[in-house]
């Protein structure tokens, strides 16, 4: 897996998002156990501190949780993992609108070229 | 700690000085050999030539060597770039520093040993031997009976003297070299002018000292006796307290005023 | 747990030139710090105090609460940026020489290390290339478990799979006991991998802060801020 921290935003962000990612992205799977936080530091070539700033944020949002003597899980729950998903989806939603405002469509405009770019993808 | 320090310091000086020992003493044999049994006409006496002369420069190769690998080892392994290694090991300073002096007092009695073991090897005859001896017998003499009789005092100073003398000489070496050391830009100048300052003292101490004690003493002892009255307690004394300050300052200056690049 | 390093009002003068000016420093356990600064900023300096090679002129240092000599040497594992070892050693006398000396030194660690970097521990050290040379160096000071690791430059003079490897072997070989002091210039490779940097200057730290709360606060990475800071 490729983690791609850039240089201008705070590490420990990045590292929750792109778990986050793979968590919608069904990568890693619901129940799934996670590496050590140390190896997932390796991995990702960051801090174990804030690999685990990271996680303890992860669990606060209870997308993950810890089981006190095995370890690491994500979330079982599909329920979070769907609001999870809906708010991640929302967020490129609203920002697919900010920028095409910004061009100067207006909402019909933006429906009818979404259509048309769906029907696009489908061929 | 030490002894793994000492352990260390001789395999470190062994790759060097006993391969030469060897060699030494393995030409020592050589010429015996060709000395005593092999031909001596027409090339022979060229190759004989040429090994005497070689063997004797072995000889003095070995002792410069063992002072000047002596100097160059402390300089190295702990001034150097290989002393970020040495000090910051958890051992004391002083015992990095009594390390190389005693392996280095070692070596230098082996390699006298060696000396006098090539000369024997390769030249002696039964005569010479004797001749040796008995003149050797003769002298001794003299200095038994300049310390009434008294065998024991007498090995005692004399043993005494001999090796407090070697491990002066070289602590006095060790000291320059540490306090040369502070002058960043002239190490080692700094320790050829260290030692010189040190050498002069001591010598300049002996004399004052020697002076004082023949005036105060000039009508109460004979010849004879000055030697184990004076001349010997007063080196002993002088070559002992020199030992432990060069000891103690050299400590001092690597304890407290380490200047590494 | 007491901090790994205490710095009060630290000094150190050179024959007139102030390498450190009343550094106050304390770095907690279980930290990777960078120490960042420009040369001749006193970041050897500081180093060289906190492994007894040099003695302050005021102020107090100390190690786990003790000041520099046998004991936190025994503790602190410190990596310069010469090359400190014998040349006529073989990697294995090396190895063994540390086995001796330190009680905290891992050899089957270290001996999996130099297979990993495909290095024959019976080749003499002075048969070596530099940069082979110095991954050995860090490999004799990631092989100690102590409670301080200092690194003078670690990775400046390796290439860029062994400068992976090395910061690999950094990150996995974390404990919430120890903590790494690493003193670079080569900023952007290595801050993902820090807590902590601090910047000095002329002698004095100007800034102690963690790498998250520099890209919150500034907007921008720990390498720009530095450029910024230490424009020439």
């Amino acid at each position: 897996m490729q983690w791609n921290i850039d240089s201008e935003r705070p590490v420990y962000i990045q590292l929750l998002e792109h778990i986050q990612a793979n968590i919608i992205s069904g990568n890693f799977k619901p129940g799934d156990k996670l590496p050590s936080v140390r190896d997932l530091a390796a991995e990702a070539g960051v801090n174990p501190n804030t690999m685990q700033r990271a996680l303890t944020e992860l669990e606060r949002m209870e997308l993950i949780y810890t089981n006190r003597t095995s370890g690491r899980y994500i979330t079982s729950d599909i329920g979070v993992i769907k609001k999870l998903k809906e708010r991640s989806a929302m967020n490129i939603i609203e920002e697919f609108l900010d920028k095409m405002k910004k061009i100067g469509f207006n909402e019909e405009e933006i429906l009818e070229l979404l259509t048309k770019a769906l029907k696009e993808m489908r061929k | 700690m030490l002894r793994k320090l000492m352990k260390h310091e001789l395999k470190a000086t062994a790759r060097i000085l006993v391969p030469l020992c060897l060699v030494l003493l393995f030409i020592s044999v050589v010429n015996r050999f060709m000395y005593k049994v092999g031909p001596k006409e027409g090339i022979f006496m060229f190759i004989n030539g040429f090994m005497f002369v070689f063997q004797i420069f072995l000889i003095f190769a070995v002792l410069a060597s063992t002072i000047i690998f002596m100097i160059t080892r402390f300089y190295k392994n702990l001034l150097s770039d290989e002393g970020y290694l040495m000090f910051t090991l958890p051992v004391k300073s002083h015992h990095l520093i009594t390390s190389k002096l005693t392996v280095a007092v070692m070596w230098t009695i082996t390699s006298i040993i060696v000396l006098l073991s090539s000369l024997l090897i390769a030249f002696a005859t039964p005569e010479s031997v004797n001749n040796f001896i008995n003149g050797f017998k003769s002298n001794f003499a003299e200095l038994v009976i300049a310390f009434d009789g008294n065998w024991t005092l007498l090995w005692i100073e004399l043993i005494s003297l001999i090796l407090l003398s070697i491990v002066a000489n070289i602590l006095m070496v060790y000291v320059s070299i540490a306090v040369g050391q502070l002058f960043t830009k002239h190490k080692i100048i700094g320790s050829f002018v260290s030692y010189v300052i040190f050498y002069n003292a001591i010598q300049f101490l002996l004399l004052i000292l020697l002076a004082i004690f023949s005036y105060t003493y000039s009508g109460s002892i004979d010849f004879t006796h000055a030697l184990p009255r004076g001349i010997f307690p007063i080196s002993i004394s002088v070559l002992l307290v020199e030992s432990i300050a060069f000891y103690v300052i050299t400590n001092y200056m690597l304890k407290r005023k380490l200047n590494l690049d | 747990m007491n901090p790994i390093l205490e710095c009060k009002s630290l000094t150190k003068r050179y024959s007139g030139f102030t390498a450190l000016s009343n550094v106050d420093l304390t770095l907690e356990r279980g930290r990777i710090v960078g120490l960042l600064g420009p040369n001749g900023s006193g970041k050897t300096t500081l180093i060289k105090l906190i492994n007894g090679l040099l003695v302050p002129e005021s102020g107090s240092i100390r190690i786990a609460g003790m000041e520099p000599g046998v004991e936190t040497k025994k503790i602190v594992s410190y990596l310069p940026e010469k090359t400190y070892l014998a040349d006529w050693m073989q990697v294995s006398q090396v190895i063994e020489f540390f086995q001796d000396f330190y009680e905290n030194f891992d050899s089957k660690k270290a001996y999996a290390m130099l297979s990993d970097l495909r290095i024959d521990p019976k080749k003499r050290l002075k048969t070596l290339s530099k940069g082979t040379k110095e991954k050995v160096q860090l490999i004799l000071v990631m092989s100690r478990k102590a409670d301080l690791y200092c690194l003078d430059e670690p990775i400046g003079g390796v290439d860029p799979a062994a400068r992976d490897y090395i910061l690999n072997t950094i990150i996995t070989n974390y404990n919430e006991n120890a903590t790494v002091l690493i003193s670079t210039h080569l900023i952007s490779d290595i801050e993902k991998v820090l807590d902590e940097v601090i910047f000095i200057k002329d002698g004095t730290v100007t800034l102690h802060s963690s790498v998250d709360d520099i890209r919150l606060k500034e907007g921008k990475s720990v390498d720009s801020l530095f450029r910024e800071v230490f424009k020439c």
